[in-house]
């Protein structure tokens, strides 16, 4: 029943309004009006792009992504470690053995209306572009590995809404050839934050520190513009591996084992 | 009643609303029998959770900007007005991981449910109770 | 202008409870996971508003996108009705 349920949540979302406005003019006081910042927000965002005393500097103008990769970077390897094992137990939970039938359709144009068919292309095209400029711009504006990962994972439930399930395979997007390309990310992963530690620094070091010996990843492009270090190159990578496992988990949920046609 | 008077009044009133719809979402996660339900009630708490978090993170001050700073050369003067109008940095960096991770983790859960529906032939939870009893019984 | 933001985000928190309502006492399940597409579009404005725009512009993508396709799939190959 719609009209009874709208009613019941609107009496109760107006019922807290009393409430509000009674503890406002009655002086139930609140503690500091909600306007000061913490002192370790206040720490963190004067000493993240200072360029006169670079003892704590991450080279990046960004809050959210030098707080991210570089100041809880060890954080973010293990949330990309959960990422990898949840995927794992998702295919291992919906693996069958069918039989695998390919059909020899014409892949190349959809079964819906041309019109779809034109536009899909189109979107599919601006969401690859805008999703890694998304991903490599992560340590100046808004954005990031995660973000470009995500927006990247839309592209293949698009392809399998519009054309078929059989569309990615032909394309030479199997299932093991993305996990692959997943793994060489992670480790590639590995390697950017394990040299500092064999190069005399710190595991997941970024920028030059007085007590390491290694000199730290380039913060500048020649032209002045921010490149945080190792930021630009982990949001790259992230990027990479969170769009393979979303697209990995994608095709097993529509197509079955190999990414080879069957299914349901 | 001043003009901070009314923002603090909708401030209080924006933070009763979460709480009422956290207990809403739990209520339909106990009460509704059907397996995906369950799963999207789940969902609508998390976001909830998410909006929440960065309520925390928020000032009442005006202007207020997102922090991040849109210079490339800033003097330590721009820095500490930066700091004057800025929001918190640390609860969108825990609610950006959560939500791609979270995302993940009801994906493995509705591959369950999807594996369930195909061993019971059922997604309500009391029917599955029942067949397991009934095996149990039986063999 | 804090006031004017503060209202409308207000408004939008109490549209998203009325929204949410729609979706514990609805029986079919396609249609509740399009009010849960529709709650998370309110929630990407509030997150807007709150400032954290990396936050909105993920959000968006996550459970717009991909998690109504999800569910979409996952109800297609289950029933789709739920019963008493």
């Amino acid at each position: 029943m719609k009209g009874a349920d709208i009613v019941l949540g609107v009496v109760i979302a107006a019922a807290l309004l009393p409430i509000a406005y009674a503890a406002v003019f009655y002086g139930i006081p609140s503690h500091t009006g909600f306007t000061a910042l913490r002192p370790l927000a206040r720490t963190i965002l004067t000493v993240m792009f200072n360029k006169l005393d670079r003892l704590a500097w991450t080279a990046s103008p960004e809050g959210v992504t030098s707080v991210l990769w570089d100041y809880r970077g060890v954080d973010t390897l293990y949330e990309t470690m959960v990422l990898l094992t949840a995927i794992m137990g998702a295919v291992a939970v919906l693996h069958t053995r069918g039989v695998d039938i390919v059909k020899r359709v014409s892949l190349r144009r959809s079964a819906l209306s041309a019109i779809l068919d034109r536009t899909s292309r189109v979107v599919v095209w601006l969401t690859l572009i805008v999703s890694a400029a998304m991903a490599v711009n992560g340590h100046l504006t808004p954005g990031g590995g995660f973000v470009g990962g995500s927006a990247l994972a839309v592209v293949p439930v698009l392809l399998v809404a519009v054309f078929t399930a059989l569309l990615l395979p032909a394309l030479g997007f199997r299932n093991v050839r993305m996990l692959r390309v997943r793994m060489a990310a992670l480790l590639t992963l590995i390697t950017v934050v394990t040299v500092p530690l064999t190069l005399g620094g710190y595991f997941f070091q970024n920028q030059p520190k007085p007590t390491s010996r290694f000199p730290g990843y380039p913060p500048f492009f020649p032209g002045g513009v921010p490149l945080g270090g190792t930021l630009i190159l982990l949001n790259i990578i992230e990027f990479v591996a969170v769009g393979m496992a979303f697209s990995i988990a994608f095709l097993y949920l529509t197509a079955g084992e190999g990414g080879e046609g069957g299914g349901e | 009643m001043g003009a901070s008077d009314l923002a603090l009044m909708l401030w209080l009133y924006s933070w009763l609303v979460i709480f009422a719809t956290m207990g809403a979402a739990l209520w339909g996660i106990i009460r509704r029998p059907n397996m995906l339900k369950k799963i999207i009630c789940l969902t609508v708490l998390g976001d909830t959770t998410y909006v929440f978090m960065n309520m925390v993170g928020y000032r009442l001050v005006y202007p207020v900007t997102p922090p991040i700073i849109p210079n490339f050369h800033p003097s330590p003067s721009y820095i500490s007005e930066f700091v004057r109008h800025s929001v918190d940095p640390i609860p969108p960096t825990l609610t950006l991981t959560g939500v791609v991770i979270n995302l993940a983790v009801t994906m493995l859960l509705v591959f369950i449910a999807v594996r369930n529906y195909r061993l019971y032939g059922t997604l309500d939870y009391r029917e599955i109770s029942r067949i397991k009893k009934e095996v149990g019984e039986g063999g | 202008m804090l006031v004017e933001h503060l209202a409308l985000m207000a408004f939008l928190l109490a549209a998203s409870f009325v929204v949410v309502t729609l979706i514990v006492r609805e029986r079919d399940l396609i249609k509740a996971v399009i009010y849960s597409a529709a709650q998370s579009v309110f929630y990407s404005i509030v997150l807007y508003i709150l400032m954290v725009p990396d936050v909105a512009l993920a959000y968006i993508a996550v459970t717009v996108g991909l998690y109504t396709a999800l569910m979409v799939f996952a109800i297609r190959r289950t029933e789709r009705f739920e019963r008493s």
